[in-house]
């Protein structure tokens, strides 16, 4: 977030009315949202109304990377498909689709998942990170590129009718690899309803935006489960492993404060 | 003492455990784990399986905090899900 806030025309005024005022987002809050950038990695079931709501909320600039082409079977979940692109790639689709919904935010596409290097380079570019592949493999990679920039960092995960929202905060509270240290099994054809990809997604958003405008309580240091088979939630707080080889030792404050002075 | 079990995440339709089980005073999870999951114990389940009591994460089935548990606690196992 660059230092000095962003300011908003009377027309993205007039846009945000609705989310500016007592219960949800101050003035000051929404010019931060505008002062941010957002990294979302995938944009698929829960990724895409992840950021299709940051989009609609007035976030400066969100980043999105996905890889390879649309085909059918994404739409059972993958808001921002259409029918008319299957066959197209997706991160351009995608892309398209985010920005007829908003002429007042920056949308950058990737038509790949970041590397090592490349989510470095996002995660110093960023105010937040959203982690929503399929593989844990990607999930631990964005996790220490956050870690490595120490930014936060939001995990959504589902399965079936069930889902996670983990909400992290590097230096401060545990991260994705003190919760995951080895990596779970990948399963590629995964079973999942629509509705809780894009209930988890949203939630994810909602975090984000608590955290970029600085209101409520942002869940940092929790995850949150949806068992919705049987329609029950849970909280969890999450532990931190003194011993862990990404995040032992990190503090927060000190990267993101010489990213911002970089940027 | 009467401790609740769930599980949730990835399979959780395959894996069945009792809904509650009833321990003496003093159990701990380890002791949950080995009345909700019997004679196959914990092995049905990959070990990165998450071990959460009472609404606090405590690591994995291969390594967690073996908590003391109170009466009506719940104990989650939470098979990782990931999705996209």
């Amino acid at each position: 977030m660059s230092q000095k806030l962003s300011e908003l025309s009377d027309a993205e005024w007039e846009r945000y009315a609705r989310q500016i005022g007592p219960a949800v987002l101050s003035r000051e809050g929404q010019a931060r949202l505008k002062a941010s950038a957002v990294l979302v990695t995938r944009v698929g079931g829960m990724g895409g109304p992840a950021a299709q709501a940051l989009v609609m909320a007035g976030v400066g600039r969100v980043i999105i990377a996905h890889g390879g082409a649309m085909i059918s079977p994404d739409l059972n979940r993958q808001v921002l498909g259409s029918e008319a692109g299957i066959g197209r790639l997706r991160a351009e689709h995608f892309a398209e689709r985010l920005r007829e919904l908003n002429r007042f935010v920056a949308v950058e596409s990737i038509d790949h998942e970041p590397d090592d290097a490349e989510a470095d380079a996002f995660a110093r570019r960023c105010d937040l990170l959203i982690a929503c592949p399929p593989t844990f493999e990607e999930r631990l990679r964005l996790n220490r590129a956050a870690v490595h920039a120490c930014k936060p960092i939001i995990d959504a995960a589902q399965w079936g009718m069930g889902g996670t929202l983990i909400v992290l905060q590097p230096g401060q509270t545990a991260c994705l690899a003190c919760v995951y240290p080895e990596q779970p099994p990948f399963e590629e054809f995964f079973p999942v309803v629509g509705a809780i990809s894009s209930a988890i997604g949203s939630l994810a958003a909602l975090e984000a935006i608590k955290i970029l405008a600085g209101a409520g309580e942002p869940m940092l240091g929790k995850m949150f489960v949806y068992d919705g088979l049987r329609g029950l939630p849970s909280v969890v707080a999450l532990r931190r492993n003194p011993r862990c080889p990404v995040c032992a030792g990190s503090v927060h404050g000190e990267s993101a404060a010489s990213d911002r002075e970089a940027r | 003492m009467k401790i609740q079990i769930a599980i949730t995440g990835r399979g959780y339709d395959t894996t069945k455990v009792p809904g509650q089980v009833e321990l003496p005073t003093g159990a701990t999870v380890a002791d949950a784990l080995a009345a909700a999951l019997g004679a196959e114990g914990t092995g049905q389940l990959a070990a990165s399986t998450l071990v959460i009591a009472g609404g606090r994460h405590l690591g994995t089935l291969r390594d967690y905090e073996n908590a003391a548990l109170a009466d009506g606690d719940e104990v989650m196992l939470l098979q990782p899900v990931a999705g996209g």
